[in-house]
């Protein structure tokens, strides 16, 4: 394969990186809209010039309508729904694939999961000041305190503010006071008191979805999010003969996947969060395609693609494996394998979702099906490489867990550590948790959720394979198995309490090293 | 040569019969983790310590804070250090190799850390509760957090594992030896913040389940090989010495011999001698200059500090100037040329450069009685950091990469501070590390350290 690798090296402009000397370059930023749109599906096909830049963006927008009958029938009134907080806008897109000349290029199955993952490298600053604003989600964790006032005016009361304990809690960015200003008219009798339901945090209104295709808000999502093959390339469409595509398939519609829903709508009312529907607002759906050219290179590269042997361009792309995993709270402790095919690939990578989709348990959380949820009592894995245990020892430890984690992107997660997982909340033994003190998240409100239920609901787990230049391991024809010995408990939230059995999704994302060879305005791929 | 990445795990040598370390409840006061000599490249500066911390009461029973951290009167309500965590409880590190030879070896590294591990690429991370390594937080939320036991994997901050990576071989294989710090070092009960606090004595930490981990390179059969064969090589990388005195006037000289040659950077920091191994006191952190307030009895307003001078050999150097600071500390205002060398320091030594301190820390405390006081001890930020001082000194000798030499040319310090007249000074412990560069020549199974 390298062969092939070794052939042209990749001219700088079409690489992601700043260019080593100045370049004439003409930018042109152009709309593009879908070929084909559906309520399942959308296609754009590219026009055949320039370079496409790789920060191009798809916009997209959706509307949530209650679908109640009358005399039920709510369809007028805002349900005031959003984005799961850990995903954002890429919620909304469950696959997105690139094809060239009808080849499918990059792949990407569970496109809010496999992002949500992402999502949680962006440093707090880059989700609070680019992510939000872009693509909503609400997950920047600052400090907070009870939900609870203390209405008495003792000493203790007096030095916490009127906040009654659990002291210590971290929670989304919250007033400090709760206090009634002038800004609330209706209120002007109580300016100056605390008042609980000011603790509570939301997202903002201009973020809110909306069930009018005029007023709901249209978020950003950038190509390299969609499709992995572009975040460290500059597609020269100039030079390639085929069609190249991008065809986006809709997340469901319901509660959970594209959306979050509020407990009450814009008027108080209770929201029956089944009858909620989303709609993708066709003409808010179009990319934004940003197309470079350097005058004086576009010759050089078109020759060296068309006559001379073209381009030979590494790229990672993402298996994604699905599996199901049941938990009986009465078989104790037990091991659990599963095995991931990946026979002939060089993978550097493996990312291990457990997702809990049980919904009596995802109605109470911000971040919707989003998660991967934690059991209560601490488990211990192991990965098995072409017959050979990837750990001398199966990790158990949640902090070295996290580390381990930390290693796959070779950035840290920015995640809260009481949303990564129980440890220091649930009690090792029995998996126990006593709301409100055990948890270290606070109690109160985000979107009308009590904010620690998203207590360990992000724990993604998975083994950095490659090594320290980057060379993914050649699979042989031997699965890779995942094992992991755990136990549910009967405090594991599941649709019945207390618990019996719970259960998970498992889902693996696989980076492996694939190579695109642009030749003669033809690509190939190889795996 | 292809290699392949393995994540190395070993377990302390000198267990008990239980993997728990506890100094004063079961006598285990080392810990000792050998790593055996193999053909492996190790990244050292992935090399992690993993367990389970927790700490106890006398009678064996866990802290209440969620409940009670603001009580007016909190019994036995103890905590650790949010700032450094779970570093807190290395007093010293060392490591070897298997034969004996010693190739770094630092003391009161808990205080090193005080003076590291503050520093943040991001305040916002600090305070969000993201850190699963040190076990770092606000106070607040790290006294909520020693409520229960929680997991660990703790970072070592010592140059040797930090430099390039390590060819497990030529090294002989290396032991670690950390030396965990008394109870009162770790624990407190915040009894500056809160005078009617009860002592907690007897109060104990324990490590539990430890594993240390480390990333290792895994070359092919030719690779091992080739680095079996090979028994020649040269390895450099930066350490820290460690020096202690005691400051017993306001106006202080102290001269020392380092006796390090390519002497890259100091950096140190004070503590009050009484606040070090004991409860009422957070033994690990960092004030200025500290006198006794009238008003609360304790150590809570700062000393005027005038002026730092560094020199060598009795000529000032790197500075030729007296770092002054009466003006900015008079104004309350961020004391910028004592930070601006005291950041050098760290940043250099570490060739990291996003690391940061936030200047509030600076301003904690109060120059007297009279003034406001810009921590106020009885309330806690809720989206906001603790303004506890972070207090450092230091310079960078390292501008141009090759150091200073300090063999046989005493370096000294002066630190003009101005007490109020009416006023007593206490003693004030000042630890000083001295990161100087080592080379380690391996010659046939010889090892030979030159510093």
């Amino acid at each position: 394969m390298y062969k092939y690798i070794i052939k042209m090296e990749l001219p700088e402009v079409l690489k992601v990186q700043p260019l080593s000397r100045p370049v004439n370059q003409v930018c042109s930023t152009d709309i593009l809209q879908p070929t084909t749109f559906t309520q399942t599906q959308c296609k754009f096909v590219f026009d055949k010039k320039g370079i496409l830049d790789s920060n191009s963006k798809l916009h997209v927008a959706q509307t949530v309508v209650n679908t109640g009958t009358i005399p039920n029938d709510r369809s007028g009134v805002n349900a005031r729904c959003y984005l799961p907080t850990a995903t954002g806008a890429t919620a909304m897109v469950r696959r997105a694939y690139l094809t060239i000349g009808g080849r499918e290029v990059s792949d990407l199955l569970e496109v809010g999961h496999y992002n949500t993952w992402k999502r949680h490298h962006y440093s707090n600053e880059y989700k609070k000041g680019v992510a939000t604003p872009h693509q909503a989600g609400n997950d920047v964790y600052v400090g907070s305190a009870s939900a609870t006032l203390d209405s008495n005016n003792d000493a203790t009361s007096k030095i916490n503010r009127g906040f009654a304990p659990p002291y210590g809690t971290i929670g989304r960015c919250s007033s400090e006071y709760g206090i009634m200003s002038k800004t609330s008219p209706e209120q002007f009798n109580v300016w100056g008191k605390p008042v609980p339901a000011l603790l509570d945090v939301s997202d903002a209104p201009k973020r809110l979805l909306t069930n009018d295709p005029t007023t709901t808000p249209g978020f950003l999502i950038e190509l390299g999010q969609l499709c992995p093959v572009l975040v460290g390339l500059q597609l020269p469409l100039f030079a390639i003969e085929g069609e190249v595509a991008l065809v986006i398939e809709w997340a469901p519609k319901t509660w959970g996947h594209r959306f979050m829903y509020n407990v009450t709508d814009v008027e108080g009312s209770a929201v029956q969060k089944d009858k909620l529907v989303s709609t993708i607002v066709e003409d808010e759906v179009f990319l934004i395609t940003d197309t470079l050219y350097y005058p004086e290179l576009m010759g050089e590269i078109h020759d060296q693609i068309m006559t001379k042997g073209g381009y030979s361009i590494p790229y990672d792309d993402v298996i994604t494996q699905t599996n199901f995993l049941q938990y009986d709270v009465a078989s104790g402790e037990t091991q659990k394998d599963l095995q991931i095919t990946l026979s002939g690939k060089r993978v550097k990578r493996i990312i291990t979702q457990t997702q809990q989709d049980q919904e009596p348990v995802v109605a109470t959380l911000c971040c919707g099906f989003y998660n991967s949820y934690a059991l209560r009592r601490p488990k211990s894995y192991q990965y098995r490489i072409d017959s050979n245990n990837f750990y001398s020892l199966p990790l158990k430890n949640s902090a070295l867990q996290r580390q381990e984690s930390n290693a796959i992107e070779g950035i840290p997660m920015v995640l809260n550590s009481s949303v990564f997982s129980f440890n220091n909340q649930a009690d090792k033994q029995t998996g126990s948790i006593v709301a409100p003190n055990d948890f270290n998240l606070t109690n109160r409100d985000c979107n009308s959720h009590i904010q620690y239920n998203d207590a360990g609901t992000q724990f993604w787990t998975g083994i950095k394979i490659e090594n320290q230049m980057g060379q993914g391991h050649l699979m042989s024809s031997q699965p890779v198995i995942y094992s992991e010995r755990s136990e549910a408990t009967a405090f594991d939230p599941s649709d019945v309490a207390p618990t019996t059995q719970t259960q998970r999704v498992v889902r693996f994302f696989c980076l492996y090293q694939k190579v695109m060879n642009i030749n003669g305005g033809l690509v190939e791929i190889i795996s | 040569m292809n290699s392949r990445r393995e994540l190395l795990q070993v377990i302390p040598t000198n267990l008990g019969a239980k993997n728990e370390f506890s100094p004063s409840r079961n006598g285990l006061q080392t810990v000792v983790f050998q790593i055996p000599k193999l053909p492996r490249v190790m990244i050292g500066r992935t090399l992690r310590i993993n367990g389970t911390f927790g700490i106890f009461k006398s009678n064996d029973s866990k802290s209440d804070n969620a409940n009670l951290w603001l009580d007016e009167a909190p019994l036995d309500s103890i905590s650790i250090d949010g700032r450094i965590g779970v570093s807190s409880c290395i007093d010293s590190l060392s490591i070897q190799n298997l034969r004996g030879a010693t190739y770094s070896n630092v003391k009161n590294y808990n205080r090193l850390c005080s003076s590291i591990v503050p520093l943040n690429q991001s305040f916002n991370n600090y305070i969000n509760g993201c850190d699963e390594e040190y076990g770092q937080g606000k106070q607040v939320t790290q006294a909520k957090r020693c409520d229960k036991d929680f997991d660990f994997s703790l970072p070592v901050l010592d140059g040797f594992l930090q430099a390039d990576p390590i060819d497990m071989y030529l090294t002989e294989g290396l032991q670690l030896t950390l030396s965990l710090s008394p109870d009162n070092f770790v624990i407190n009960n915040k009894y500056w913040r809160n005078q009617q606090a009860t002592t907690p004595n007897g109060a104990y930490y324990k490590w539990s389940d430890l594993v240390l981990s480390v990333e290792t390179e895994v070359p092919d059969e030719a690779g091992q090989q080739a680095m079996m064969s090979n028994t020649k090589g040269l390895m450099t990388y930066r350490t820290y010495s460690s020096f202690y005195s005691v400051i017993l006037s306001n106006q202080y000289n102290i001269s020392m011999l380092f006796n390090t040659r390519n002497t890259t950077a100091l950096i140190g920091n004070i503590s009050p001698s009484e606040w070090i191994n004991n409860y009422q006191y957070n033994s690990s952190m960092t004030p200025q200059l500290l006198y006794k307030s009238d008003a609360t009895g304790v150590l809570n307003n700062n000393i005027r500090v005038n002026s730092f001078t560094y020199q060598k050999a009795g000529v000032r150097t790197p500075y030729d100037f007296e770092i002054r600071s009466e003006k900015t500390q008079d104004e309350g205002t961020a004391d910028s040329v004592k930070n601006l060398t005291e950041i050098e320091a760290i940043r250099d030594g570490w060739d990291i450069y996003n690391f940061y301190k936030s200047l509030e820390t600076e301003l904690s405390n109060p120059l007297t009685d009279t003034k406001l006081n810009k921590f106020d001890r009885s309330k806690y930020a809720i989206n906001y950091q603790d303004k506890e001082n972070a207090y450092m000194i230091g310079v960078s000798y390292d501008k141009l990469g090759s150091g200073v030499d300090f063999r046989n040319q005493p370096f000294s310090l002066r630190l003009q501070s101005e007490l109020p007249a009416d006023q007593s000074f206490q003693p004030h412990s000042l630890y000083l590390f001295v990161q100087a560069e080592n080379q380690i020549v391996f010659d046939n199974g010889m090892v030979n350290v030159i510093s």
